[in-house]
């Protein structure tokens, strides 16, 4: 069974949560208080992810408990703050 | 078809002219619009807007605005026209370089259309943010953020969310756009079904991202065309038009050419549209950094 992500299926395993899935994919990464004040730090940008599932964002704070369904499509937005 | 002078200016309206008249003459392109109409040019002409940095976004967004009839536009930005702007920001010429972009902004848009009232104003701020929300005392009817930081989006956000006024965010990197809508009116957010919640909600961020136009790097009609649609969507919004850009996320990849549109939902543990009490000038200082470091872990 597969689940989708940024398009591209992955093999789905049980007990996956969101915040798993996206710590394993290195969306997740604690910031080195160094390198916060400078931007610097590639984990900014992993901090500024926004995720949706089946076109509706799931929030942050609920990223922990969701349990990745198989043949869920997930789509990860990243901040962008240029103008 | 408008007279025009051996120097190519328009010559003035005929002193007689009816506020109708001049409204047909000028507008009357979007008024045979059935959404737009008499009335909808009235409304436009009442609306009072705030656009927050006009650089990429915020210059066809002003110009669209400022052409379209929009009464009242204040313009907010501390920064000089430099040459580096000049591949995107087309509100600007060379001949305004060094120029500061509130003032050289607020000349064109007076050239473009002598009938609205533009009002150059400071940075977005900590200390004059409400202010500038809130310009004769009285709350402008919509926001745009056009900024280019993350820390001026954040306070613009909790600034909206507070004294509840609507705002339209968007943003450009890269080959990449997004557009948000947010009604933070008190009568929008009791009708909605899902609350879609508040900026940050979606990106408890106070760090900038990696990529801003500066590292980046952005193509010029990309933020013309993102800041065109927020115009667009501003204009419908004071129409009180539906739309359904309300309470979604729009991103345009300008590479790929795909568009993508998800609804937003709130964030229960949101400090910002969430807290059970309405924050305090006391607690004003530093909280968004101090909560995105827990969403973080």
């Amino acid at each position: 069974m597969n689940f989708v992500l940024n398009g591209q299926p992955r093999v789905w395993q049980p007990e996956l949560t969101l915040e798993t899935l996206l710590r394993q994919e290195g969306y997740i990464t604690p910031i080195p208080e160094a390198a916060q004040s400078d931007g610097s730090c590639t984990a900014s940008i992993r901090g500024g992810v926004a995720v949706a599932i089946g076109q509706q964002v799931v929030p942050r704070s609920t990223w922990a408990q969701r349990l990745v369904a198989p043949e869920d499509e997930i789509e990860l937005f990243q901040a962008i703050a240029g103008g | 078809m408008t007279k025009q002078s051996p120097m190519g200016t328009p010559q003035a309206a005929e002193p007689f002219a009816s506020q109708d008249e001049m409204s047909w003459r000028r507008y009357g392109r979007q008024m045979l619009l059935p959404e737009i109409g008499e009335p909808g040019q009235q409304r436009l002409g009442q609306a009072r807007v705030l656009i927050v940095g006009l650089g990429g976004l915020g210059s066809p967004a002003a110009l669209y605005l400022a052409a379209g009839g929009v009464g009242q536009l204040w313009l907010s930005d501390d920064d000089v026209v430099a040459t580096s702007n000049l591949q995107r920001q087309i509100l600007y010429t060379s001949a305004d370089l060094q120029q500061p972009k509130r003032n050289a902004a607020r000349k064109r848009l007076a050239q473009l259309n002598p009938n609205i009232r533009c009002y150059a104003v400071t940075a977005f701020a900590e200390s004059n943010g409400k202010q500038l929300l809130q310009p004769d005392g009285q709350a402008v009817d919509l926001v745009l953020d056009c900024s280019d930081n993350m820390v001026t989006r954040q306070l613009l956000n909790r600034c909206c969310v507070e004294l509840q006024i609507p705002l339209l965010s968007a943003a450009v990197s890269g080959w990449q756009g997004s557009l948000l809508l947010f009604d933070y009116r008190a009568s929008a957010i009791s009708a909605n079904e899902h609350d879609p919640g508040c900026y940050h909600c979606l990106y408890p961020l106070q760090e900038e991202p990696i990529l801003n136009c500066q590292s980046a790097g952005i193509i010029g009609p990309l933020a013309g065309m993102v800041g065109a649609l927020q115009a667009l969507e501003a204009m419908k919004f004071l129409l009180g038009l539906s739309s359904p850009a309300v309470g979604h996320l729009q991103q345009i990849d300008a590479l790929s050419g795909r568009w993508q549109r998800v609804g937003l939902r709130a964030d229960p543990c949101c400090p910002i549209c969430r807290s059970p009490n309405p924050p305090t000038k006391k607690n004003h200082a530093m909280p968004i950094a101090t909560e995105s470091m827990e969403y973080r872990r």
